[in-house]
């Protein structure tokens, strides 16, 4: 008994350190361009840890070290001002678990029709989430994502400054933005650099080494079938995953 | 709206000669046409809005094209509607 509860004290003494940020199967900054009205949509996103934490962020949870997550995104476009979307299945590989099934989520997302034609664009995404317990403590889970951009040709500036929620109290709302400043080269391709952070809830800022804090560089290639965008990232806290890499694909169906 | 094919001539000739304002309010009027689309994108292209031009070439169907010079791709345009 003994045994245990030093184990169990050992635990939680990691996962505080570690931050309570698990691994996540989206990895993208939005930028308020929707599929076309009755256009189907598919993104697969897959992300390896290439070099993570080891402990498992919360009790029964996964391992992020070598681990990949990701999920496929089907969007349909409703209007040139909503979108909606569904992720299915979410799925990880990791060493404590293997092949894993981790939930679903459903989305609706208005933005400012044809962002890519203002110089100031804007959107918000609400999204609900089912989560297996070996990927989040809480089966029901939401986000809430402002989407605010400027197109200052050929820079793009992006800011996501996105609201987490357990359905707990609403000083519970967790603080996650994403930010993206990306160079156009043409309209094939573009390069950009991409902040991830998790400063934790809004009653209270977690200290600086339980906040998560991940910088990526990005290549985007714009391609006639395929959308393809490859990342590196890198992690700047302790409770941030040290190496993570990201792929995501996308095109449309019909 | 389908575009006329005189209308979209008469954008190519413009930007050939430089009125980029006119011949971008000419494609506008017809967003849903697929020609218009792709003048629209090389429009976009000529004047440095690249994240733009994207999004017109990818509503034209036509990304293969979005590495090609301007105006050979206007002339290549003006081509293919005076060959219908």
């Amino acid at each position: 008994m003994k045994i245990r509860s030093l184990a169990v004290l050992i635990f939680a003494i990691g996962a505080s350190v570690a931050g309570a940020r698990a691994q996540t199967d989206e990895i993208q900054v939005y930028d308020a361009e929707i599929a076309e009205p009755g256009k189907f949509n598919l993104t697969l996103h897959n992300n390896w840890i290439a070099e993570g934490r080891d402990t498992p962020a919360f009790p029964g949870g996964l391992v992020p070290d070598e681990s990949l997550n990701g999920v496929p995104e089907w969007a349909y476009g409703v209007t040139d001002w909503f979108e909606t979307g569904l992720y299915f299945p979410l799925y990880s590989f990791s060493k404590n678990r293997g092949l894993t099934f981790n939930g679903t989520k459903v989305r609706a997302l208005f933005v400012s029709p044809h962002a890519a034609e203002r110089t100031f664009f804007y959107g918000v995404n609400f999204e609900a989430s089912y989560n297996a317990r070996h990927w989040d403590p809480k089966h029901f889970t939401s986000e809430i994502r402002p989407i605010l951009g400027w197109h200052l040709h050929p820079v793009d500036l992006i800011f996501n400054p996105i609201l987490d929620t357990d359905y707990s109290r609403l000083e519970n709302l967790d603080f996650a933005p994403a930010t993206r400043l990306a160079y156009n080269f043409s309209p094939k391709w573009a390069v950009a650099a991409e902040e991830y952070d998790d400063f934790g809830p809004l009653k209270g800022f977690n200290s600086w080494n339980r906040q998560s804090h991940q910088l990526f560089g990005v290549i985007d290639h714009h391609g006639k079938f395929l959308d393809v965008e490859f990342g590196v990232g890198f992690g700047l806290t302790d409770a941030t995953d040290r190496l993570t890499l990201k792929m995501i694909l996308s095109r449309d169906l019909n | 709206m389908s575009a006329p094919k005189n209308e979209l001539l008469r954008a190519i000739e413009l930007a050939l000669a430089g009125q980029w304002n006119t011949a971008h309010e000419i494609v506008q009027q017809y967003e849903d046409d697929a020609a218009a689309s792709w003048i629209h994108a090389v429009l976009h292209k000529m004047e440095g809005d690249v994240s733009n031009s994207r999004y017109w070439y990818r509503r034209a169907g036509l990304m293969e094209k979005a590495d090609a010079e301007p105006r050979a791709e206007l002339a290549a345009i003006q081509g293919a509607l005076l060959s219908q």
